[in-house]
């Protein structure tokens, strides 16, 4: 009858986009439709989703391993609102799911600190509809609270919008015809960028932006630093697990918080000395106006203000951020990065 | 000058110490010459209820001033304080006295100056006003009389200081007067003439802009304070200034007698100012027009915010307006220390221009705290308004009311009563039948008044709270925002807690707004620290309380023990250990003292306190002899009261769940089917933070078989929203009553139910050692329905894990001791997981079939949540093959509203399963 367990991470399973071990979502509802029937009108509807932050894989927490992977937390939050979307608010699967504006929190710093232990993190989903037509709504509101080990540590929201096929599909021809149009800036092909190649001296170290494993660093070294604005391409490697586009598909969300990260990063560390190993990102907020093509060049520029100590004398940097293919901003972003000492 | 009474009354060489002679000194002075009753003498001195013995000392303090008048034996009898039936005289003689000398400088100085000499006017009118000492009859307490008398003979004063400036304004002084007009423009803000004055001496000093903005100012105040603008006079005036008319320059006068042709160009004009009215000026006015009785109101509390609402109202009410006539009578009521009597204060002065008769305030309640009967009250006013104390108080109702009319007749008043406590009190008030309006403040609302509006007021708005404390506590609340919003809330916004709060944090300058919310933050010392000065906050909430019955009381005591924020009847019957129909009868008592608020929702009535009040009922409960054992017998009639509930909830919830009935903890006078009513969720919601706070009430308390029973009965809610945190706490809480009452029973049913909840966060090994731990421990009691449903718990989790054989087997070895133990629940879940199992090992047919067996389990059951679910889940198999993979393709639905997503590898190695 006795059992033994040695609980071991797996890595990343095929089709789950690589999480470790799956993800119980609970719905949590406030009706009585809600208790029995499990129906989905198009209201404001409560869930909770409950995983263990993984300890050993080979994107989320990839690096020196201070601190817990935020990007593991987007990911999961971005997944279930998928999935709630679709499977509660009955979208349509034809219709996909854009995202318009994001942003993450972070509010205690302390259960974000890795101890070497395994630890849980809980969310607390609330989605509400947005511009209900005909039952379905077009867009959504999400908002999460983060808990680490039982601890409230952040919070994250995100506004989802579902277009028609059709209008999707114009806005893409519309953006990519646009992005074609403009002049590129100059830009070595991807391939050239990868360390696996010869060229590891001019390719970004991956300890600079926080991680180890060379193929989970998106971003390339500047091409020109105007005024202390760092531009930097964008890229990310051929068969990645989590931020590689479908095929003939647009940039996915990840790569933008991570970029966003790993730019911030560099452009911190040159200017303000900030180590990377004990930055964490605290606030991430970012609006989304396009469409990028997974194949054509993506840039972000990026800049920086002076640091800022807060109450307990630790200095952090503001970053903005904007993305573009060609003249076109897919994306602008703010994010705040703190020393943690 | 032997004797003064325009600034402190002294009497030289030696003036009494003691107030009360002094002040009996002062009333014989300001009717020097003439005999006063020693009635009003008494009256005076001891207000309505004198000593018995008030004659006797009355006589002393007379020796004792005649000792003094008599006194040094030097320089002659000044003057003599005589015995004259009814009372006593005092004769003065007019040179040692500085009133007389005051009158007799004053019409001197008016007869000069209307005969042109200014000259010699302002001389003699400085003359006069240097005997000032100071406020007139000052340093003793005032009775009625002292009070009017000292009012008239400041407005004289005014009168003069005016009649002064006019004249040296004529001999061209305009630049010396502009420092002492502006100190007394600052003084007197609402004063017209005043500021006329100023206007012209600055611009005559070539200051025009700045007589604009005396301008400005003055009638921002006007139309602040008093909702008016300023009268035609000032607009005169004010536009020439504008215009810069010549004729407001200075021109030295012709001659010392006659007129100055140009009389429209004297500076102070005439500003029809209403209240006083002073025209100073010219040969060729007619007599001096009557001046209006100063309005005898106290000015409104300074640091009054806020209420905009309410003042509107109320001014709307008395105005009228908008085809409603104005209303006679508006009754404000509230709890004590809401603002009353400063809302009522602000609304007269607001609308003083309603009434050209004057504003009185009357306070209804005695000096002993006792409310005046009704023959006081309206002996009061009458005094108030003919300045009457002739003799014997009225107590025949009728003559009462007669000679109140008589007084009242013909003005246009406003009656402040404040205070009041009941109707019968202040019905000759009312009956006198005033042109005016009454506005009445009292803690009851004062029903059966016939054409009376009501306003009731409450805490303030959090916005308005914070305008309030920013107000009085001055500059250092302004700089921490957060920690006046938190003040705020910890004195419930009631604006005598943000009063005190306010005045405890200036009378110490060395601390900060977050350390008197730090302070403040304890409820147990809460009302200690809101005391300051005179203001007491316990004192003002305890007036309520005081005047309850016992039993009122009582409630107020027990009811604080509510679990939660409001609670209903039921509650209520369970604290005071009543049936529910009395129970709810005392509460709509205590609503009706104002010690209890309650709302509707439109089904049920909900009770709250207060949160000061909540306090307050704490520390009183707290402060009885028996306090710990009441608390303790009231917690156990509540824990039991919700264990019915919950557990009636629980039942038609999740049918089945609870394997284990406690019978013997339910109260079977409750009715709890109609008490929970048609939905238990609903129920739940709304009770769900009073049943945890009880839980925890109850572990504190010792009482552990009622602390796994409510924490059991709540199991299925929180299962059923994943509430996490209530559930740990409330089952941890429960552990540690399990074990330390030695029942090995309850300990492993709350270990499996802690095994649920670490299987719903997807905690694997916390859940397998949960489960097994309860696992072993039934099958030690024999508790074959507990062992079973705790085999299908590792089974659920090795599931989660793809550990399908193992998870099959106890599945399979689950579902047979369920069937001979006829526990359907049992069944219901494991025919589910062998379902999912066979669903993971692809044998779609097997899995639909299992369904089919787990719906009509379900059926049976009476678990309509089981049964659409099994509904959905066989759609969802049957129909996936002929659509298109849905975007839950990566999901499956485990239970009613609970999805897996992500398929898992095998995370976990077995070793010797069973």
């Amino acid at each position: 009858m006795d059992i033994t367990f040695i609980p071991q991470p797996a890595a990343s399973a095929s089709g789950s986009k690589g999480f470790t071990a799956p993800l119980h979502l609970l719905h949590r509802p406030v009706t009585p439709e809600g208790f029995l029937l499990d129906a989905t009108p198009p209201v404001e509807q409560h869930f909770a989703l409950s995983a263990e932050l993984p300890s050993e894989h080979e994107t989320f927490n990839d690096g020196p391993g201070t601190f817990h992977d935020l990007l593991f937390v987007a990911e999961t939050l971005r997944q279930a609102t998928h999935f709630v979307a679709h499977q509660y608010f009955r979208v349509p699967a034809e219709r996909p799911a854009v995202f318009v504006s994001s942003g993450l929190d972070v509010l205690d710093l302390a259960p974000w600190r890795r101890t070497g232990r395994p630890a849980h993190m809980t969310l607390d989903i609330t989605l509400a509809p947005v511009d209900v037509v005909n039952g379905v709504p077009r867009g959504l509101d999400c908002r999460g609270d983060v808990a680490i080990d039982g601890v409230s540590c952040g919070s994250a929201s995100a506004r989802l919008q579902f277009l028609m096929p059709q209008v999707y599909r114009s806005h893409r021809a519309a953006g990519r015809q646009e992005s074609l149009r403009s002049t590129a800036p100059l830009v070595r092909p991807l391939a050239a960028m990868t360390v696996a190649g010869q060229e590891a001296a001019l390719a970004v170290r991956p300890e600079s932006v926080g991680r180890d494993d060379p193929r989970n660093v998106v971003v390339g070294p500047p091409l020109w630093a105007p005024y202390g604005e760092f531009v930097l391409p964008v890229a990310c490697e051929p068969g990645h697990k989590v931020f590689e586009a479908d095929s003939g598909g647009h940039v996915p969300g990840p790569v933008f918080l991570e970029a966003s990260r790993q730019a911030s990063l560099l452009a911190a560390a040159e200017l303000h000395g900030l180590r990377p190993a004990h930055a964490m990102l605290t606030r991430w907020r970012a609006a989304f106006r396009g469409f990028g093509d997974a194949d054509l060049p993506l840039t972000c520029t990026v800049a920086t203000e002076d640091p800022v100590r807060d109450g307990t004398g630790r200095p952090s940097v503001h970053t903005r951020l904007a993305f573009s293919q060609g003249s076109r901003v897919l994306c602008t972003a703010t994010a705040v990065l703190l020393q943690d000492c | 000058m032997r004797f003064r009474v325009l600034g402190p009354v002294s009497l030289s060489p030696r003036t009494p110490s003691a107030a009360k002679p002094r002040a009996l000194l002062a009333t014989l002075l300001v009717q020097a010459g003439e005999v006063v009753p020693v009635h009003s003498l008494i009256d005076e001195l001891w207000g309505t209820e004198p000593p018995r013995t008030a004659t006797t000392t009355l006589q002393v303090y007379v020796s004792q001033l005649r000792k003094v008048l008599a006194g040094d034996g030097s320089a002659g009898r000044a003057g003599e304080l005589l015995t004259r039936a009814p009372g006593y005289l005092l004769t003065v003689s007019d040179q040692e006295f500085d009133l007389p000398c005051f009158e007799r400088l004053r019409t001197e100085g008016r007869t000069a100056y209307q005969e042109g000499d200014f000259g010699r006017a302002s001389r003699l009118l400085h003359e006069a006003l240097a005997l000032w000492t100071g406020q007139a009859l000052s340093g003793i307490p005032h009775g009625v009389r002292l009070e009017s008398a000292a009012i008239r003979l400041d407005e004289l004063r005014m009168e003069v200081l005016e009649q002064r400036i006019v004249a040296d304004l004529r001999l061209g002084r305009h630049q010396e007067l502009a420092g002492e007009l502006l100190a007394l423009a600052n003084e007197h803000p609402l004063r017209e003439t005043l500021h006329g004055h100023l206007m012209v001496a600055l611009y005559r000093t070539g200051r025009g802009s700045d007589a604009l903005r005396v301008y400005g100012r003055l009638r921002h105040s006007l139309v602040e304070e008093l909702g008016v603008e300023p009268g035609p006079g000032m607009s005169r005036l004010h536009e020439r200034v504008l215009r810069r008319d010549p004729s407001l320059d200075w021109q030295p006068p012709r001659n010392a007698r006659g007129t100055n042709p140009d009389e429209g160009g004297r500076g102070a004009g005439t500003p029809g100012s209403q209240g006083a009215a002073r025209s100073a000026t010219g040969t060729a006015d007619g007599p001096r027009p009557v001046p209006a009785p100063p309005s005898t109101l106290p000015a409104p509390p300074p640091g009054f915010v806020g209420r905009h609402e309410e003042l509107a109202y109320g001014e709307r009410a008395l105005r009228g307006g908008a085809g409603r006539q104005p209303v006679r009578i508006l009754a404000v009521s509230g709890p004590a220390g809401v603002g009353k009597t400063a809302l009522a204060l602000q609304l007269a002065h607001r609308t003083a221009d309603l009434f050209p008769d004057g504003q009185l305030l009357i306070g209804l309640r005695g000096p002993d705290g006792r409310p005046l009967s009704s023959s006081q009250a309206g002996a009061a006013l009458l005094r108030r308004l003919t300045d009457d104390v002739s003799g014997s108080p009225l107590t025949d109702p009728e003559e009462l009311t007669d000679r109140l009319r008589r007084a009242v007749h013909g003005r246009r008043m406003l009656l402040v009563l404040d205070d009041a406590a009941s109707e019968h009190q202040i019905r000759p008030l009312l009956q006198s039948g005033a042109a005016g309006a009454v506005i009445l403040t009292g803690r009851r609302p004062v029903a059966a008044l016939d054409g009376a509006q009501h306003l009731r007021l409450d805490a303030v708005r959090p916005q308005e709270a914070v305008e309030l404390l920013l107000a009085a506590g001055g500059e250092r609340m302004a700089q921490d925002p957060v920690a006046v919003a938190e003040i705020a809330r910890l004195c419930g916004c009631f604006p005598l807690a943000l009063r005190v709060a306010a005045a405890a944090l200036t009378a110490r300058p060395h601390t900060t707004p977050a350390a008197l919310a730090g302070r403040l933050h304890d409820e147990r010392t809460r009302l200690g620290v809101l005391r300051e000065g005179g203001l007491d906050l316990r004192a003002t909430l305890l007036t309520g309380y005081q005047e309850a019955g016992p039993p009122v009381r009582r409630a107020f005591r027990l009811l604080s023990l509510a679990p939660a924020l409001d609670f209903t009847g039921w509650t209520a019957a369970a604290l005071l250990g009543t049936g529910q129909a009395e129970a709810e009868e005392t509460t709509e008592e205590l609503v009706r003292a104002q010690l209890l608020e309650a709302r509707t929702d439109g089904q049920a009535v909900r009770y709250g306190f207060h949160s000061l009040l909540r306090v307050l009922a704490t520390e009183l409960r707290e402060a009885e002899p028996d306090g710990a054992r009441t608390r303790r017998d009231a917690v156990e009639r509540l824990g039991r009261a919700y264990v019915t509930l919950a557990g009636c909830a629980d039942r038609q919830l999740a049918p089945g769940r609870a394997w284990r009935a406690y019978a013997d903890a339910a109260d079977p006078s409750l009715d709890a089917p109609a008490i929970v009513g048609a939905s238990p969720l609903g129920w739940f919601r709304e009770e769900a933070t009073g049943l945890v706070e009880t839980v925890r009430r109850t572990h504190a308390e010792g009482l552990w078989p009622l602390v796994w029973q409510l924490a059991g009965s709540a199991a299925g809610y929180f299962h059923a929203r994943a509430a996490w945190e209530e559930w740990e706490e409330t089952h941890e809480l429960a552990l540690d009553a399990a074990r330390r009452a030695g029942s090995v029973e309850a300990e492993a049913a709350i270990q499996y139910s802690l095994g649920d909840l670490a299987w719903q966060r997807r905690e694997a090994a916390r859940a397998l050692r949960c489960y097994t731990a309860a696992q072993h421990t039934f099958e030690l009691v024999r508790d074959r329905v507990g062992a079973a449903r705790c085999r299908i718990g590792v089974a659920d989790v090795l599931l989660g894990q793809n550990l399908l054989e193992p998870a099959a087997r106890r599945y399979g070895r689950a579902l047979a001791l369920c069937s001979a133990g006829g526990d359907l629940r049992g069944e219901v879940a494991a025919l589910n997981g062998l379902a999912l199992v066979n669903l993971r090992r692809g044998r779609a047919e097997t899995a639909v079939r299992q369904l089919a067996q787990c719906g009509r389990a379900a059926e049976q059951l009476g678990d309509r949540r089981w049964t659409e679910y099994v509904r959905r889940a066989t759609a969802r198999l049957t129909a996936d093959a002929l659509r298109r993979p849905s975007p839950a393709a990566n999901a499956v639905e485990v239970r009613p509203g609970m999805w897996l997503i992500g398929t898992a590898t095998p995370t976990l190695t077995s070793a010797g399963a069973a």
